[in-house]
């Protein structure tokens, strides 16, 4: 619920950009999550299971405070969805359910224990906007112009959120002819000024029927060989997972790549569709020329 | 009540018998002090006395001052009453003050935690007839989570910021909350600090203080010295334009009040971490204590007074 609390807020803050927002959201959320969230900025929200007297009245008896300190809360807060929220400690072990499940279990909410079963899954953070879904008032609203400006902007480049695992693109350039247990290794690289400059090195790990083809394609193309590891043409598109970047002026293409995981062939792909080293999000020295070591 | 063993005067809390003042807010002959934030050590006292382990950085931000220290846990006899100190977990060297007449006992907590932060000595309630305790968050809606879990949370954000290659900056009082979270906070990469915070870190480091390695920031760092930093600053830094050499740099704040939706509006990363003890906290020592009498002082008095009053206790406003 994290996300979602994150992307409300944001949507309510004027002078957001609605649509990055939404994209940003979309591009890390789960599949669930994110056909729940379309469903409820779009006005699918869930009927109401409590008022909100009821859900004070529960809260306030679930903290074991007279009136006047829940009116001292009040003061503070000036918000009675967020006094409530905040009545309850925080989970011990928070578990993080994403909105799809919090949504299942509000629908299945029957009785005051339910409710409270919910709130003990939640952050404070969260629980405003789950009451707020509880009582039938979520307001938040995305028009169909911003839905489809997100779109647009979620099929562009992936490279730049955080909240998920980065993905690009790459050219394959080395390969080694046969694998061990652990898939061979591929040498993986991204356009600079017309030619593939080395990024990473990782395992492939592939479905059977693609490192066999793959592998079948190496040695079929092979154009020089290093030891166990072949040159290939730069024709071949991997679609790579990665945990970060950091400047490198050691290597040619100046970066380096945390934790490389090879998550496709992207077999039909166009070389050209590959990424460049420019795409990537890092502010730092521009990458060596090739020319140099 | 007679002759009680501690009053409260127009330049703060005072014992009679022992002629003394704890944290007073206007120059006073004799001052004991429970820590050196500038709202409980202040200037002009004649003579001071705190802990040994407080009594650097108060030399460091009052200057040349005439002081003694006690060890924690080591009483005085002042006057007619004895005096100790006793950890209060709020920052590096923090106490309560207990003072004894005859069996009479009375505890000041002066800022306290009950959580252990791994770098302060931890908070103990002390038995005693009466307690006046600080009430920052003196309210139901304040609850703490465990200091690891916010640590993650920063961790993270820093994480994230070092992909994107934007460096990372903490707003934080330079004594207490910035060595906190420099000695809480995994190494995701360095950690830069400004000079008023590093000042101060040094001295703690000397004392003996588990403090991590930190670059104090001069003009030849910057974020190509140093990628993928978190800074830790001053608020007052930032809005002066101190950091502008790092941008694009992303801000965060650490601090109790974070816990309150108002107070994160417009700020960049917020992350709920106090030096203060949360209301399970506060509620927990009033009873340790054993104390019958609750003074309540520093934050919400009022409510706090009053909900002692429901939980039995004689309880009352100290600053009236």
């Amino acid at each position: 619920m994290r996300h979602f609390t994150d992307l409300v807020h944001r949507l309510s803050t004027p002078g957001t950009d609605r649509a990055a927002a939404l994209a940003g959201y979309l591009r890390q959320a789960p599949a669930a999550d994110a056909a729940a969230a379309l469903a409820l900025l779009a006005g699918q929200t869930p009927k109401r299971r409590a008022t909100p007297a009821r859900l004070r009245a529960l809260a306030q008896g679930a903290a074991n405070i007279p009136d006047a300190l829940f009116a001292a809360c009040l003061a503070q807060t000036r918000d009675a969805a967020e006094t409530i929220a905040l009545l309850i400690p925080p989970p011990l072990q928070p578990t993080h359910p994403g909105l799809a499940d919090t949504l299942a279990r509000l629908h299945a909410i029957t009785t005051p224990a339910d409710i409270a079963a919910l709130w003990d899954t939640l952050l404070p953070s969260e629980r405003g906007l789950a009451n707020r879904l509880i009582t039938g008032m979520f307001r938040t609203r995305i028009d169909a112009e911003t839905l489809s400006r997100a779109r647009l902007i979620l099929s562009g480049s992936p490279l730049a959120d955080p909240a998920r695992g980065l993905q690009i693109r790459t050219i394959l350039t080395y390969a080694e002819a046969a694998g061990g247990p652990a898939g061979p290794e591929l040498t993986l690289a991204l356009w600079h000024e017309g030619v593939p400059v080395p990024v990473a090195r990782a395992r492939a790990v592939l479905p059977q029927a693609d490192l066999r083809d793959l592998l079948a394609w190496v040695r079929a193309h092979s154009q020089e060989r290093f030891g166990p590891l072949h040159r290939v043409p730069a024709t071949q598109v991997i679609a790579l997972d990665y945990g970060g970047i950091t400047p490198n002026s050691r290597r040619k293409s100046g970066v380096t790549l945390i934790n490389p995981r090879i998550l496709q062939w992207l077999r039909d792909a166009d070389p050209a569709e590959a990424h460049h080293i420019s795409d990537l999000p890092l502010a730092g020295p521009a990458p060596l020329p090739l020319d140099e070591t | 009540m007679h002759d009680p063993v501690l009053t409260f005067t127009p330049a703060g809390l005072y014992c009679p018998a022992g002629g003394f003042h704890i944290d007073p807010h206007r120059p006073v002959p004799r001052a004991l002090i429970t820590h050196g934030h500038s709202d409980h050590a202040r200037r002009g006292h004649g003579h001071y006395l705190c802990t040994d382990r407080a009594l650097p950085v108060i030399r460091h931000r009052l200057g040349a001052i005439s002081a003694e220290t006690l060890p924690f846990g080591t009483p005085q006899t002042i006057g007619g009453v004895t005096v100790s100190f006793h950890p209060a977990g709020h920052a590096p060297g923090s106490a309560q003050i207990r003072v004894a007449r005859g069996g009479e006992v009375w505890v000041v907590s002066g800022d306290y935690k009950t959580e252990d932060d791994g770098l302060t000595e931890a908070f103990a309630p002390v038995a005693c007839h009466s307690f006046i305790t600080e009430c920052t968050f003196g309210l139901p809606i304040f609850h703490w989570r465990p200091q690891a879990q916010i640590m993650a949370e920063i961790a993270d954000w820093w994480a994230a910021n070092a992909a994107l290659g934007r460096t990372t900056i903490l707003a934080a009082y330079a004594f207490g909350k910035a060595q906190r979270l420099m000695a809480g906070l995994p190494r995701i990469g360095p950690i830069l600090t400004h000079p008023a915070v590093e000042d101060i870190t040094d001295i703690l480091r000397g004392q003996g203080y588990p403090l991590p390695p930190t670059v104090r920031v001069t003009s030849d760092i910057t974020p190509r010295t140093h990628p993928g930093a978190l800074i830790i600053a001053p608020p007052s830094a930032l809005s002066s334009g101190w950091a502008d050499r790092f941008l694009p740099y992303d801000t965060g704040f650490a601090s109790g009040w974070m816990a309150l939706a108002a107070r994160r509006r417009g700020l960049g990363a917020a992350f709920t971490l106090s030096d203060h003890a949360d209301w399970p906290g506060l509620n927990h020592s009033v009873r340790d204590t054993g104390a019958t009498r609750v003074l309540a002082t520093h934050g919400y008095t009022g409510p706090f007074r009053d909900w002692l009053l429901t939980q039995g206790f004689d309880a009352a406003v100290l600053d009236a």
